[in-house]
Parts: structure tokens; C-alpha cells; sequence
């Protein structure tokens, strides 16, 4: 961890909104526990034997939970094992295998043709320490504007490559 | 599905992650060092870009470029990005006259990139030093990894959501993703910090201008197109607290169940089913269990309903200590998973009782939301950007 990086700075906070936080947090830590209602009256219900034994076995309050335990834990079990065992037969069978080739990179023609802009447009604009590009209301590049410094003229409309576009952006 | 998570996360660590003691600070050595254009997008980060950059020329990696791109900012941000260009030979600025959205900035990003792999990250992150060397590992040993993904940190943790943040994130980001990898498809590298393949991206058709999440669109775009995208935790990147955009992510997940769902019926196209019906899944958690089990105990008390669909109590019963339980213990899990790679942050535990008590209705409100809205939404409309609200940050504050 690089420990300057995390800005933790309750000092730059408001003390109501500090403590208000925490205490409300702690708050909130009740209302949870009260989710955890049945369980706690399990707990003080066996606090008091007799009356555990009364509404727990004799009434069958706990039948209750074991229903629940035993659905979620059948189904938590069985979902589990299917998961896992995909995943162990994927590692099994492609582990060490890449059946794909390795792609080219792809080539400035390629981006040309993609982006619809000329090919001598994209060297010089790669060229450029700063660069403001101009768009229409598409996302298309129709002019360029080299920052201080480049060796073309200041503002530049497009030259857009004859190439029919090859966009697939909605495969 | 909780518990799918925790199974898996436990699984991926103890697999890949539990012997490999080298620690983020020290990447494998790689058998190539192939140049990478890490691109910035930004708009109005004048508060932030000057750190990210020095982050980034920071990195330990032998051959890098910077494209920052200035998406129609109206703050310092050019004038920043162009003192910078001027002063540091990696460094390149590309300015959109006006804003075109995160998308189309990173369109032109890859662009105007000269490498075959590229690093995005976001305009107000700080990118650990070895991140890149860690995700160009998973390029060079995989010919089919199209993307990887990063470890997002949150640094801004003096406000109650951005503790909240510190716990969601390992939680339900860093074990889901791992989970996931378990069964081969991720539901969205992170938009934060993610590197691509210029070839998948090419295949693909790069980011989608008009979705209103990119990185979870671009995730589907390259898994349906067959590529692989992985998981680095080692990857660290530092970033400020993501508020207010939950809607915006519930959309964007709205959207790819829509978008990919005719494409998705292939047996080639099976390893996204289990993705795509998880996200189903929580939809249907979001409407089914939540909002139609409150209109009908309500309805309940008004008229009579058939015995089955009666809810007598909204009182917790056995079922609210199993949900209870399996979140707590779901934040235990992740934040133990976690420890490796930020030590102390069991001490966010204390304020993790925040997300099943209120953060998940707000995530179950956002989900019902989303749908309609993403139904409703304007075909082809250009997502544009959203600055939110990023937390405490007293460096940015003491700035002119």
C-alpha cells in the first residue's frame, strides 16, 4: 500500500457530521441485529431452558430454521459443486492450451479505414505534441487544429478517406 | 448469488492468488516489453490531472507513451495537459473542441496511439507504479486476452460513503470479479483502469458512442467477439470516491441485458449465458422480491387477497438472519481475500452494516429505475459525461 495515497482526513469533517456518522452507523448496527431477531430469541429462549424446550422442541419454533438451514445450504451446496466443477473441468481441458493464434497488431491502414480519416492526416496528427480535433454531431473527425509547434497549417478540414467505412460497432 | 461470489472468490484466490507471495511491488520479470499508450481521458480534472500524470510517468515499465485527452473541458485542464506535453517527452494531448463523451475521447485515444496495447484510466486516478507491467503479463501469456482489468483502491475514506466505498469495492467488485473468472466471463472490466488489445478493440468496434456505460459495453462487446478478459489485482489504482453513479451503472447493465440478448442464443456465445443470467437475476431480485413482496403485503392490508399471495409480516423471520448473515459474512470474506493487497482494512467492517440496511435498497430502487429508463431511452443518443461527486480531498481543495 502506499499509505499517502488514502486521504483520510476526519479532521476536515464537521464534528456533528463525524460523530453523527458513527453513531447513526451504530444505529444501524442495532436495527441489524434485529434481522437477527429469531435467532436471538433462540438464544435467550435457551436462556430459559424450560421455555426453549417449551417453544422451541415441544412447539417446534426451531423446525423454523432447519427448514431454511437445510433449503439454503442444499441449494448453496448444489449450486457450488456445478460451479466449481465447471470451472475445474475448463482448467482441466484448456489449461496450457491457446488454440488462438496470436492477432497482428493492427495496422494504421486498418485505423485509417476505421475512423474514416486520410492516411497522411493520422501521421501527422501522431506527430503532434498537442492536437484539437473537431468533430460533428456523429463523433466523426471533420477538421484538426495542430497546438504551438507542428509544421502544418493551423486549421485543417479533413481530407475523409474514401474508404467506405468499416465500422461494426453494433455487433 | 451471494454465496456463488463467495465460493468463487475463495476459490480463485486460493488458486492463483494464495502462493504467489512476490506482492504488488514486484511484477515477474516479462519475456518482452512491448510499447504501451496508456490513454487519460478527462474533462474539467484540473484538480486532479497534474497528480495522475506524475503517477503515471512514474511507471516502472520500460517503453510508454501518455495521450491525455481533454474531452471540451472548460476548466485549467488544457492548459495543464499542454504545460505538461511541453515539459515531458512520453506525454501527448489530444483536445476535442467540445465534449464528445468518454467513448468517443477514447476512440480517438486509441487512435492517435501508436502501440498495439493500450492503458486506460481515468483522469483523476493514480495508477500504481507496476500496474502496467502486471497487465501487460496476462497480454503476452494469453493470445486471446483481449482486455484486462485493474484493482480499483478508493483513497477518498474520511466520509461515511466513502468508508461505505472501501468495503463495496473489494466486496462486491473484487470478489464478483474474481468469481467470475471462475466461470470464464465477466459482467465489465473496470472503467477506472483497464488495458485492451488494440486488435480486440479493432474487432470489436472499439467503445459504443451512444451507451451510457462504456466499460461494461465494451466488456460484452469483447467477450462476445471470444475474448478473454482478465482480472489483476495486483494492478492497483487509486481513485476518489465514484458517488452518485449507481443509477448510471444500473442503466448500464439494463442496457447490455437488452442490447446482447438476441446475439446471446449461440452455442459459442455459452460462457456469457451465466453472466447475462446473473444479471437477470438481480433484476429480478430488485422487482420480484423487493418491490412486488412490499405492494403486496400493502395491498394486503386494504383488500384480501388469495392465500398465496398474502404477506402477512415485513418482520424478519428466519430468511432475514440467513440474508443478515450471508452479507456480513460475504464482507468478510472479500475484505480477508482483500488484505493482501492493502493490509487494515478490516476496520471498514464497522461501517459495512450501512450496505445491507440501506445501500441495497437504494441498489434495488436504482435496478427498478434503470429498466424503464433504458427501455424508454432515445436510441442512438450520445452518452456524455457526468462529473460526480468525488469526496474529501484537501490536496484538491488547497489548489487555486
Amino acid at each position: 500500500m502506499t499509505p499517502t495515497l488514502v486521504i483520510e482526513r476526519p479532521d476536515l469533517q464537521a464534528w456533528r457530521q463525524k460523530y453523527g456518522y458513527a453513531a447513526l452507523t451504530f444505529v444501524f448496527w442495532g436495527l441489524y441485529l434485529y434481522l437477527w431477531q429469531p435467532l436471538l430469541s433462540l438464544v435467550l429462549w435457551f436462556l430459559g431452558l424450560g421455555l426453549a424446550y417449551q417453544e422451541m422442541l415441544h412447539l417446534g419454533g426451531f423446525r423454523g430454521l432447519l427448514d431454511v438451514l437445510v433449503f439454503y445450504v442444499g441449494i448453496i451446496c448444489a449450486m457450488s459443486a456445478v460451479f466449481l466443477g465447471w470451472g475445474w473441468i475448463n482448467y482441466l481441458r484448456f489449461r496450457g492450451v491457446d488454440r488462438r493464434q496470436a492477432a497482428p497488431a493492427v495496422s494504421p491502414q486498418e485505423l485509417t479505414e476505421f475512423f474514416s480519416v486520410a492516411p497522411e492526416n493520422l501521421i501527422q496528427w501522431r506527430a503532434c505534441k498537442s492536437l484539437t480535433l473537431h468533430h460533428d454531431p456523429h463523433g466523426d473527425v471533420v477538421a484538426a487544429e495542430p497546438g504551438p509547434g507542428a509544421s502544418y497549417p493551423s486549421l485543417v478540414q479533413c481530407d475523409r478517406n474514401p474508404a467506405p467505412n468499416k465500422r461494426v460497432a453494433n455487433r | 448469488m451471494a454465496y456463488l461470489w463467495i465460493v468463487g472468490g475463495s476459490y480463485y484466490y486460493w488458486h492463483w492468488e494464495r502462493k504467489d507471495r512476490r506482492g504488488h511491488e514486484n511484477p515477474p520479470k516479462l519475456p518482452d516489453y512491448p510499447r504501451v499508450s496508456i490513454i487519460v481521458p478527462c474533462r474539467n480534472e484540473g484538480g486532479n490531472v497534474a497528480d495522475t500524470l506524475t503517477a503515471l510517468l512514474n511507471q516502472d515499465y520500460p517503453a510508454f507513451e501518455i495521450i491525455a485527452v481533454n474531452d471540451g473541458s472548460n476548466d485549467s485542464t488544457g492548459t495543464l495537459l499542454d504545460a505538461f506535453a511541453a515539459n515531458h517527452e512520453r506525454v501527448r494531448v489530444l483536445h476535442l473542441a467540445k465534449n464528445q463523451g468518454k467513448a468517443v475521447a477514447m476512440r480517438m485515444g486509441a487512435m492517435l496511439a501508436a502501440s498495439e496495447f493500450l492503458v486506460c484510466i481515468d483522469g483523476d486516478a493514480l495508477l500504481d507504479s507496476n500496474a502496467v507491467a502486471w497487465i501487460m503479463l496476462h497480454f503476452l501469456s494469453g493470445a486471446r486476452v483481449g482486455a484486462v482489468t485493474g484493482n480499483p483502491r478508493i483513497r477518498t475514506r474520511s466520509s461515511l460513503l466513502g468508508k461505505i466505498q472501501v468495503g463495496e469495492f473489494s466486496s462486491i467488485i473484487g470478489l464478483t470479479k474474481r468469481a467470475q473468472r471462475i466461470y470464464g466471463r465477466i459482467f465489465t472490466a473496470s472503467g477506472v483502469v483497464t488495458g485492451f488489445r488494440k486488435r480486440a478493440l479493432h474487432q470489436a468496434g472499439y467503445w459504443s458512442p451512444d451507451m451510457i456505460t462504456d466499460d461494461i459495453d465494451i466488456s460484452w462487446k469483447l467477450q462476445m467477439d471470444h475474448w478473454d478478459i482478465r482480472f489483476e489485482p495486483n494492478a492497483l489504482c487509486w481513485i476518489l470516491m465514484p458517488g452518485k453513479q449507481r443509477l448510471r451503472w444500473a442503466q448500464g447493465g439494463a442496457e447490455v441485458l437488452l442490447k446482447y440478448f438476441r446475439g446471446l442464443w449461440s452455442w459459442r456465445k455459452r460462457r456469457m449465458w451465466l453472466v447475462w443470467f446473473e444479471l437477470l437475476l438481480s433484476l429480478f431480485w430488485a422487482y420480484v422480491v423487493m418491490t412486488f413482496v412490499f405492494i403486496l403485503w400493502a395491498l394486503g392490508k386494504v383488500v384480501a387477497l388469495p392465500e398465496p399471495w398474502m404477506i402477512e409480516t415485513l418482520l424478519p423471520g428466519w430468511t432475514g438472519v440467513m440474508l443478515g448473515f450471508t452479507c456480513l459474512f460475504q464482507f468478510a470474506v472479500s475484505l480477508a481475500i482483500d488484505s493482501r493487497y492493502e493490509p487494515n482494512t478490516g476496520r471498514y467492517y464497522y461501517w459495512v452494516v450501512w450496505y445491507p440496511m440501506a445501500y441495497w435498497l437504494i441498489n434495488v430502487c436504482t435496478a427498478v429505475v434503470a429498466l424503464p429508463r433504458t427501455i424508454i431511452k432515445h436510441k442512438g443518443a450520445r452518452a456524455v459525461w457526468i462529473s460526480p461527486d468525488r469526496g474529501i480531498n484537501p490536496e484538491q481543495e488547497a489548489r487555486p
